[in-house]
């Protein structure tokens, strides 16, 4: 004989997992499982995501002269936006939006600076020792920096 | 300026040597060490009532139910600070309705459930059932209905049911001592499963923070 | 009695004789089959047209910090010192073998030579971001598959679904993660998910001014990635682990974390 507590519990318990059941079908989002536990839906809103870089064939579009210059130097690997920062805003409203111009020595020192971890063949100049006080685009043209 | 990013910029003043940027903001505070804390004190006062019930030392017989209301209350407090440590709170239901099994926190959802369900609220229903029963003939008003709803609909308090209320109880009571120890121990194992702290991963560290 | 002696001797030497099996075969298999981190990660699990990795070439780095500041800009992460998707370390090894490691914001303003030029035995940088692992160890302990390896091999978040319980943060061996201060959710490299899809390269490769970062796709045999790895000696941040790392480095020394 079953005794009537353990009866009830069990339709008490079998309320529960049923309702948590119908629960967790409303609620687990649709795409949810299809390419495994995860939504796959969300893979498609990560690679809908805004860009905010350009790329240099955009900006040869206006600043040709500039990218011509750049190409001859020793300086012709290295992007626009990698100084003047993330330009598609830029390129959209050109007038209202304009993208960084650094200059001082600071910033050309993120690269040129003497440190001993950088490879042997990067130009390096102790900043210390170098025209102190002088910022650099007064000898040197950044789109091409060599001195002539 | 956020409070926060203020505080992180007095730790990083203290930080010696190096440690990943990232990993400047301490994670897991106060609030998870809170859980293994109160965890802790369930499984303590459910030990101390399956002496009585299991071991029959009677000399905690006087502290048996109020250690036993006492791991029901703590249990149902324990997720408090686990649920507002997280930066999305009401996003919590998602652990019970998509548990990623690989995951040692989800499963602990269930860990949770399991105690709760089938250990405390078990045993403490068929502990009362007998006093549901008279409570809700007696009382009257909201109460009366109250009882009624945790009788679960079961009236019969023939000698008979009551000895299966105590037997059925001391079933629960020995599931319920190796789960004390699961639900305690686990926490041990959710800290320990993480691959990125060797300390921890040890086979042994569930038995050490149990 | 001989008879008895006889079985005895003959079950010991059965006894010593599967010892020795077991024992040299063990031997045998580890010197056989090493462990190759490399190939380790780069089949794709699944039947996909891409598995995406990234390769670092450590002797090209220079430590401008280009690309942790590119990455900031392109995926709206905070400016703070203490949240990034790529950031870039300078390794100093001392001439009494002690290890100085070092990344003020993330390399992002530079880097000041700290230790002077007759002390160090050697020095360089190594730019760290998400390796994108094949075997995760934070896409095993997301408690709600909010976070996980895409079919193309890129280890992404559902920000709609991410609870904020920080395990992944906890359990990323890499330091790559860390909880978006007004997101409020966990935030991680995407390798650019949104520009790789649409034929862009990673904001972080664009923007390094020596090449040094090779976004490739490991299925295509004739992307760069892949010629990158047969032509250097590249191995990946703790092997150890068993991650299936999918970020390359060339000239990674052992001191690197």
């Amino acid at each position: 004989m079953i005794p009537p507590q353990i009866k009830r519990l069990a339709i008490a318990f079998t309320l529960f997992i049923g309702l948590f059941i119908a629960v967790r079908y409303f609620l687990v989002p649709k795409s949810f499982g299809k390419l495994g536990h995860y939504r796959a839906d969300s893979i498609e809103e990560v690679a809908a995501l805004p860009t905010h870089y350009a790329g240099q064939s955009i900006c040869a579009g206006c600043h040709e002269e500039i990218l011509k210059t750049k190409l001859k130097g020793s300086h012709a690997k290295i992007e626009c936006e990698t100084c003047h920062g993330a330009a598609l805003k830029h390129t959209e409203d050109p007038m209202a939006v304009k993208p960084t111009k650094p200059k001082g020595r600071a910033f050309c020192g993120l690269c040129h600076s003497k440190n001993a971890a950088r490879p042997k063949n990067m130009p390096q100049v102790d900043f210390e020792q170098h025209n102190a006080g002088m910022d650099c685009y007064l000898c040197h043209v950044a789109h091409n920096p060599r001195i002539k | 300026m956020d409070p926060l990013i203020q505080n992180l910029y007095n730790v990083l003043t203290q930080v010696q040597g190096y440690i990943y940027p990232n990993e400047v903001e301490l994670h897991w505070s106060l609030l998870i060490v809170l859980y293994p804390y109160i965890t802790g004190l369930v499984a303590g006062a459910f030990i101390l009532a399956s002496l009585e019930r299991v071991f029959r030392v009677k000399e905690v017989r006087p502290t048996y139910e109020l250690s036993l209301i006492t791991a029901l209350a703590l249990l149902l407090t324990a997720t408090l600070p686990l649920v507002s440590h997280l930066t999305k709170p009401f996003r919590a239901y998602e652990i019970m309705i998509t548990p990623h099994p690989t995951s040692a926190m989800a499963i602990f959802g269930f860990v949770y459930l399991w105690y709760l369900m089938v250990v405390l609220l078990l045993e403490i229903w068929f502990d009362y059932r007998r006093d549901f029963v008279i409570w809700s003939q007696e009382k009257t008003g909201i109460m009366k209905w109250v009882y009624k709803i945790l009788t679960l609909g079961v009236m019969d308090v023939s000698p008979e049911t009551l000895k299966w209320d105590e037997r059925l109880g001391r079933i629960v009571t020995i599931i319920g001592i190796p789960s004390a120890f699961l639900l305690h121990g686990y926490v041990g194992f959710i800290f320990g499963s993480i691959k990125a702290f060797a300390g921890g991963s040890g086979s042994d560290t569930p038995l050490l923070r149990s | 009695m001989m008879m008895k002696t006889e079985k005895k001797d003959k079950s010991r030497r059965e006894f010593l004789k599967k010892v020795a099996t077991v024992v040299v075969g063990t031997a045998a298999a580890s010197v056989i089959k090493p462990f190759n981190a490399i190939v380790y990660a780069t089949a794709p699990k699944k039947d996909s047209e891409h598995w995406y990795g990234m390769g670092i070439d450590l002797d090209k780095c220079i430590g401008c910090g280009r690309c942790a500041d590119a990455c900031k800009q392109e995926n709206g992460v905070p400016r703070e010192p203490f949240f990034f998707r790529t950031w870039v370390e300078q390794y100093t090894i001392k001439e009494n073998g002690e290890v100085v490691v070092e990344s003020p914001n993330g390399g992002i303003d530079g880097f000041k030579q700290s230790v002077p030029d007759n002390e160090i035995f050697k020095s360089f940088f190594v730019p760290k971001m998400c390796n994108h692992c094949a075997h995760s160890p934070c896409v095993q302990v997301c408690p709600v598959g909010a976070t996980y390896e895409s079919p193309d091999g890129v280890v992404l978040v559902d920000d709609t679904y991410c609870i904020g319980c920080r395990y992944c943060v906890q359990a990323c061996p890499y330091g790559c993660r860390y909880i978006h201060p007004e997101r409020h959710v966990v935030d991680k490299c995407t390798l650019c998910y949104h520009r790789i899809k649409k034929g862009l390269r990673p904001a972080c490769e664009d923007a390094c001014p020596r090449k040094a970062k090779i976004f490739g796709d490991l299925r295509d045999k004739n992307s760069e990635l892949v010629k990158f790895l047969k032509e250097h000696t590249c191995l990946v941040l703790r092997p150890h682990l068993n991650t299936g790392a999918k970020v390359y480095y060339n000239s990674l020394s052992t001191e690197v974390r």
